[in-house]
This record gives C-alpha cells, structure tokens and sequence, in this order.
C-alpha cells in the first residue's frame, strides 16, 4: 500500500512537472497538487452483534509535506497531518494531536481556491463532540443517501488544512469508494460496505507557509 | 347501451329529480361525475379538471389491472419503485401521480372509500382489478375539502358495478410469463333488489431481467379478488346498499445475499401475503323533491405478512407484520336552498387503528370532521363552488381546508373553469410512532415524532446509550399535516361535433413537508432520526387533450402534460451558488446553474399519449393503437449535491407502443393485443417493466337473454 502511495506520488510528481513544462512562463515551483488514490481508512473488518459495522478503529495519518502514510506509533508527534477513519477527518492538533493542526471548509472549486482569505477562521478538533471538519451528511465533506446507503463528496466543499507545523493545504476528496469508483444504487449491501472507506483525494501543498496555492 | 343502462335505473330507482338539469333522468347522454363534488353532476357543470375513464375504454385497451388503465392517461405517472430502493425495486408497487405530487398525496377511493394500506406511502394499484369497474374518475388538484387527508394532489374514484340487469359473464385472458386472468360476474336484478356478485384470480410467473443475479426480478405472485353488492329498494325513496370486498394475495420470495461476517452465500426463501377487506352499508333516503341524506359505514383492513426463512435449514431470516384497520361513519345530507344554491353537508368520526412488528405495541388514532359545500348557480352561464372541512383529531394538528371553484359557459361550446383549493395529508403512522432499532444497517435508530420527547432523549443520554443531542432535537414537536395550496385554470371547446380540445394549467405549492432528520447520536456513533416538518415544494405545468372522431369508426385521443417541479429550499441553494457538481470523467467540479435542475425525482417533465382506436359494431370487429410517452426523469443524486442534475442522474425517456384487436361473435369477444411492441425495457429504473407482453383473451356472456339490443 505504502509503495503503491508512493509510487502514484512519484507519477503524479511527474505529469505535474510534465504539464509545467508546456507552461508559457515557468514560475518557482513552490505547490504542487497531488492525487491519492485507495487510502485505506479503517476499512470494514466486520458487523458487530449490534449491527454496527466496525474495523479496527485505527485512523490512517497521512503527511501532506511528505505524501505518505504515518505509522499509528507516530501519532503523538508532527509528523502527520490530517487522519481519516471512517467518514471521519481529523488534523493534527486540538486533542487529536501535538501540533498546530486546523481545518475549515471552504465552498467552491478547488481552482477557485487560491488563497485563504485572510478572515477566515480555522476549528480544532475537540474529539469526540466536534471536529475541525465537521462530522454527519452535510455537515462537513459527504452527504449519505439513506435510500441508497452510498456516501458521496459534496462536490464545492473544499478542506483547508492548516497541518502540523503551521502550513496551509486544500484538500478536494473525489470518491469514497474502492477504486475511485462509487458502487451503483443496486449493487449489494455486502459490496457497498466492503467496498467503502477507501479514499481518492487531490491535494495542493504548500510549503512556504504563505496561504496562497 | 348507455340509453339502457339510464332507462333501467329510472326503473330501479325512481327518485324525484334532485336538480332539473344533473340526474340520470336528462334524455342526453352526458357523462356524469360524482367525485367533484360529491353529488352526481354532468362534466359539462363541473369546475375542477376531471378525467372520466369509462368501462369501455378499459375493455378496449385491454387492461387487467387499475395501473394499467391508468399509465394511459394524460399526466398520470405510475411509479414503480426503482434505483432508489437498494432491494432492486419494485418493492412499494404501483402507485400513481397527479399534476407531479407523489403517490402518497393522491387519494384512492372505492366507490367513494378510501383504500388503505400505503406501503411506503404507495397505494400499489396492481391490487385492483379492472374486471367489475364501470368507470375510474380522476379529479385533479388539491380537493381536502370534500375528502380530508391524501386529497392533496387529487382524487382518483373507482366506481364499481351495481346489478342494472341479470346476467352471467365470464373472462379469461392468458398473457407471457403464465399470466393469467380470469373473470367472474353474476348479477341478479329484481324490482325491490339487485346483487352483483364477481370473482377474480390473477397470476403469473414473474420474469427476471437479469439472469446473471440469483431471483427473479419480479417473484410469482398469484391473487383472488372477491366482491359483492347487493342492493335493496324498500320503498321509491330509500336505497340501502351493503358491498364488501376481499382480496388475497401470495407472493413467493427466493433469494440469494451474503452474510457480512462471514462472507458466506446464503439463501433465502419465504413468502409475502397480503389480505384486504372492505365493508361498506350505505342507506340513501330521499326525503323530499329538496332533501335527501345518506349514512355510510365503512370498514376496513389491510394486513400484510412477510416471513423470509434461511432455504438450508429453514431458521428464521426475517419476519414482518403488519395490520390496519380502518372505521368510519358518515353523513351527508343534500339540501335544495332557494336561488339555485345547492348545499351538502356532512360529518363524520375514523378510528384507525395499528398493529405492527415495526412499532412498539398497538397504535391509534381518531379523526372528526365536518364539511359543507355551497353550489350556487348565479346564472344559466356561471355557476360558484364553495366548500370548507374541519378535520380534528388527536395525534397531529387540526386542520381547515377551504375550496373555490368557478364554472363560466361563454357559449355552448366554450367553457371556462378555475378552482382554487387546498389539500393535507396527515402524518402516517410511520411518521408519528415507528421505534425501530435497525440492527441490520448500522444500528440506526428512528422514532416517531409521537415516540420521543426531548427529556427522554437527555434520559439516555444520562445512561450512557447517546453519545450527543443535536441542537435539531430541542425543535421536536406535534407535527403538522403536509399541505398543498393549488390553483387550476382551464378551457374547454367543443370546436365542432367531431373535435374538442381541454386545457388545464396548474400551479400546486407544496408545504410542510415531511422528513426524516437527525437529532442524536448514539454513544455506538450510529444516527438517531425523527421527523419534521421541513420541505416545501411546488409543482407547476399544463394539460392539454384532444378528441378527434374522424369517423363513424375511427377515434383519435391525443394528450399532453408539461411538467415543471422543485424543492424550494434546493432551489434557493442553487440561487445562492453553494451548488456545485463533479464531472465523471474529469471529476472537475463546476457550480450548477437553475437550468441544470431538473426539480423533484421521478417526474418526467414531458408525459405525452396518442390512441387511435376502431370499431365497427355492426361486423363486431374493434381494435386500438396507443402510444404512450414520457421524457427522461431524475433517479436519485450521484454527484453528492443533493439535486438531480447530472446526466447520468436520469432514466431515459421512453415510448411505449401498445396494439390490440377485438372480435365480437354473438356472445363471445376475442381480443388478441401485444403490450409493449417494441420490447422496450430498463432494468435499472424501470424493474416492474417485463418487455414485450402478448396476450389473447376471451370473454363470453352466458346468458344471451341480457344481450338487449
């Protein structure tokens, strides 16, 4: 998984430096957007004898600076920056974590984006009553369909991350599914459980700690 | 055959004319209707969109079930449940839309009684069999006013047979996928009384449309209709009637599905019955040349049982029971004031009662109302319609429903009519008292609004079973029936004696709508719901149809219906630009504009017909061709946005070509007829559609005394 991560970083990397190179006017590349494909995040493991479906309760950390997944031991340090569990996103800080992590989200597309404005203001988490992005359909990033039971990203609702160390990034989740692919409104309850909390996200980081992408 | 139909009753029911112009007694043969205004009126006098389906035109389509008749009719949209049920649909049934409101804000009536047992807010119209009706009539808009709750989109009355004439008729029709239906009736006709018996039993095999997946699409079913009337006249002025109804049906499940823990396949077998059954004694006195009054009782329960068994070792998988009973008694008394203003008013008391696997214990509910309707004919060209109900009861809030309606003839082929008035439906049960921990999809919980206060919920909350109250939760409160407000405008010209033309605009706005919402969480993080109101909604467009007799022998009917609908609030959001879409390709995502909206699923925002049909009665020989369109509708959201507006967010428009002919020798009529022609079908969003339907049918009268000519 991690090489596979690192590896679509690579590619992406790649046709991000491609594209640039057609541009007119190379500018200093200082953000670079990436695309994360199958992040696992505490896919389902099994139904509890309450019906309650369950993995194992671990949230996948993930670096924006370094694109890669940290090990749950790193968790109590800066080394991530947001974690995912579920339908459920944290950041690194408030009480999920040590560092100066905060989130909002902002309504519109990811292009539209391109620098914080400067009166905006960034939640922390303070688990489990609220979080920085908030939980629930339509609250936050997704919307759940309770005919269908599918969940799906609100297209428009971009994350801005402040990450551990104090530097700015918008995320735009795209699929919550196995993937990148949401299963149909017919498929099985079986396929539509076993097939979710896999995650394709696009990011853009970046690294001088301006709030401009 | 209608002149003897009329000659007959006057002979039956020899009742002082009621009012000069509106009884059965006008030499002319005018159509007549009941359920605008709960008086038999001519169409001609009436000042609210009516669609009157005759016996005739069902024999002549073909139809075997109340669907069937009606998906033919302009502006009638029959659901069938599709994508958006996750068991593969198909699972609700057949129900009907008018003007663009839901099936659940339509009501069903027969002959003048609510039909009961909404399954998922659907009255599934396959239970009703076309064999005994003498007519269906369609009244359009918001019409509480005479009917209480479920009028909100419209009335649809099926009005079924009365004995005017001993005889003995028998049918059989044999159809794809061993379909079959077969028809009994009897009627015996004497001076003081009449009984009209009729028997039906439907089936078929099912068919499946995907053989890939385990099942059938649509499982076997097999059912029995059984209905009787009889009727008694003690004296010319009294009528007494007593008819009751019993249906039965039995579908048989077999499926495969997966269980999640272990993975494994299993399969699963079992059987869905439902059982229905009405009684209802009327007695009607006339008591003068200006009073007449009438008693109705009515009863009536629906019950449907499901048992799903593991097919290896016969454990129990799943088991679902429920039962509805219904009571009413009720008045109305006819009164001829002076100055032409003719005035009904009545009263009346339900008791509903539940009994269901789903709800914590038995639950009921009692309704009083009260109405009263003024018909003033101001001239021999204009006559005003006013009405208004009081509906009380006990378990949501009251409700007042007022009508206006207006008739204007500018000549005698130009009339024109507007209508205002106003609908509710009342909170189901569902809404007001469901408590259902579903253990099977996350252990969600959801309470009726009547189930849940807000100190309970902090109770919990105190033992540990909630985790969070959401601020939604301190806004609990008696719910309020759904309404709608509804304007209809329209003309109609008889251009000459073989062309006319009917058109209709509507605007219904669509208001306390009911939904289902969050208000805690419990401490295991699956969602508590309950219901609000919250939605507001409008459905607006036109109706157009035509009549064209080009002949002695041909009849050509054309219809059409423009659609437009939205959810106020989605439409407010697209307003404010927070409304954005993703591309499927791209997965770019891009704001959406209002023309992108495409308004409430499910409605095609086209509905057309064309029918042409032939018939020669002197050789015997008949025959119809009919087409019937709609304009793609919205399914369900797959871009996250809440609103249907993508393109792979809709079903496709679809024509649906269907052929027959008829040939009558002596006291015999075959009919061979192909539903569907062009073997057009949609798995996905239209699962209750088999494709290509071949039939051939035989009707005989039995006893050839009757066949007056």
């Amino acid at each position: 998984m991690k090489t596979n991560l690192i590896a679509l970083s690579f590619i992406s990397g790649i046709l991000f430096l491609a594209s640039c190179d057609k541009d007119e006017v190379p500018a200093p590349v200082t953000v670079q957007t990436k695309t994360v494909n199958n992040l696992q995040a505490d896919t389902i493991i099994g139904i509890a004898s309450n019906g309650q479906p369950y993995g194992s309760g671990k949230y996948t950390l993930y670096s924006l600076e370094t694109n890669t997944v940290i090990t749950n031991s790193d968790s109590a340090t800066t080394k991530w920056d947001v974690g995912f569990r579920g339908t459920t996103i944290i950041t690194n800080g408030g009480n999920s974590g040590p560092g100066a992590g905060g989130a909002f989200i902002f309504v519109g597309t990811f292009s539209d984006l391109t620098t914080i404005p400067t009166d905006s203001t960034f939640r922390i988490d303070n688990a489990p009553t609220s979080y920085a992005i908030k939980t629930g359909s339509g609250n936050g990033w997704y919307s759940y369909n309770g005919a269908t039971n599918l969940i799906t990203p609100i297209p428009g609702r971009i994350l801005v991350i402040r990450t551990a160390t104090g530097k700015y990034a918008k995320i735009e989740i795209q699929n919550y599914y196995k993937g990148g692919v949401t299963p149909d409104a017919t498929a099985s309850d079986n396929e539509k459980l076993t097939k979710q909390r896999y995650y394709t996200f696009r990011y853009t980081y970046q690294s001088d700690g301006t709030k401009k992408f | 055959m209608k002149k003897i139909n009329s000659i007959l009753l006057i002979l039956i029911f020899t009742v002082p004319a009621f009012s000069q112009e509106d009884t059965l007694f006008s030499k002319t043969l005018t159509e007549l209707v009941i359920t605008a205004t709960r008086t038999e009126r001519k169409l001609s006098n009436v000042a609210v969109p009516v669609q009157i389906i005759s016996k005739r035109s069902i024999t002549q389509t073909g139809s075997v079930r109340v669907n069937d008749i009606l998906s033919e009719q302009t502006g009638l949209y029959i659901t069938s449940g599709g994508a958006t049920t996750s068991a593969g649909g198909g699972v609700f049934g057949n129900g009907v839309q008018l003007q663009g409101l839901s099936p659940d804000y339509t009501l069903i009536l027969l002959d003048g009684e609510p039909i009961i047992g909404r399954q998922g807010g659907i009255i599934d119209l396959s239970r009703l069999s076309v064999g005994n009706i003498k007519k269906i009539e369609i009244v359009k808009g918001p019409s509480s006013c005479l009917y209480g709750s479920e009028a909100m989109g419209g009335v649809v009355n099926i009005i079924t047979e009365q004995a005017q004439l001993s005889k003995l008729d028998a049918s059989f029709r044999y159809g794809r996928f061993n379909s079959t239906d077969a028809n009994l009736t009897a009627a015996i006709k004497k001076q003081k009384w009449g009984l009209q018996l009729f028997g039906n039993r439907n089936s078929s095999d099912g068919f499946d449309l995907d053989k890939t997946a385990p099942g059938k699409t649509v499982d076997p079913f097999g059912s029995y209709t059984g209905q009787a009337r009889f009727s008694f006249y003690p004296s010319e002025k009294t009528r007494i009637s007593i008819s009751g109804r019993y249906y039965n049906e039995k579908q048989e499940n077999y499926f495969l599905t997966q269980d999640i823990s272990s993975g494994n396949t299993i399969a699963i077998t079992g059987d869905g019955r439902i059982k229905d059954m009405n009684l209802n004694p009327v007695i009607t006195q006339q008591f003068n040349n200006n009073l007449r009054s009438s008693l109705r009782f009515y009863f009536s329960r629906y019950e449907y049982e499901q048992t799903l068994l593991e097919a290896a070792d016969k454990s129990p998988y799943y088991y679902d029971f429920f039962q509805q009973d219904f009571y009413r008694a009720e008045n109305q008394t006819d009164i001829n004031l002076p100055a032409k203003n003719f005035l009904s008013v009545g009263a009346g008391l339900v008791a509903e009662k539940l009994n269901t696997t789903r709800y914590a214990g038995k639950r009921s509910n009692d309704i009083r109302y009260a109405f009263i309707q003024d018909e003033w004919r101001a001239s021999e060209k204009f006559t005003l319609i006013g009405g208004l109900r009081y509906d009380d009861n006990t378990a949501y809030q009251s409700r007042l429903s007022p009508k206006l309606a207006g008739l204007y003839k500018i000549n005698d082929k130009l009339r024109i009519n507007a209508s205002y008035g106003a609908g509710f439906k009342a909170p189901d049960f569902r809404q007001l008292f469901l408590n259902f921990l579903n253990t099977a999809a996350g252990g969600y919980v959801v309470y009726g609004a009547n189930e849940i206060t807000i100190s309970e919920l902090e109770q919990q909350k105190q033992q540990g079973i909630l985790s969070d109250i959401l601020p939604k939760a301190y806004a609990l409160a008696l719910l309020k029936p759904e309404i709608s407000k509804g304007i209809n405008a329209g003309v109609h010209y008889d251009i000459n004696e073989k062309l006319n033309v009917d058109i209709n605009v509507f605007r219904n706005d669509i208001d306390n709508l009911i939904q289902v919402d969050i208000i805690a969480f419990r401490s295991n993080g699956a969602p508590v719901y309950s219901y609000f109101n919250v939605k507001e909604a409008y459905t607006q467009g036109a109706e157009l149809n035509s009549s064209f007799k080009l002949n002695k022998q041909f009849h050509l009917q054309g219809g059409y219906q423009f659609l437009m609908t939205a959810d106020k609030a989605d439409l407010k959001r697209i307003r404010s630009g927070t409304v954005f879409t993703r591309d499927i390709e791209t997965n770019e995502t891009s704001k959406v504009s209002e023309s992108d909206y495409a308004g409430l699923p499910n409605r095609s925002k086209h509905m057309a017909n064309a029918k042409l049909f032939y018939e020669n009665e002197k050789k015997g020989w008949s025959a119809s061709v009919r087409v019937i369109y709609k304009s793609r509708w919205g399914t369900y959201d797959k871009d996250g946005n809440g609103i249907i507006n993508r393109e792979d967010e809709f079903a496709k428009g679809s024509a649906q070509f269907n052929i027959n002919a008829a040939k009558k020798i002596n006291s015999f009529r075959v009919q061979a007829g192909i539903d569907n022609l062009f073997n057009y079908k949609d798995e996905i969003n239209l699962p209750s559609q088999p494709g290509i339907q071949p039939y051939l049918s035989l009707a005989m009268n039995l006893n050839k005394k009757t066949n007056i000519k």
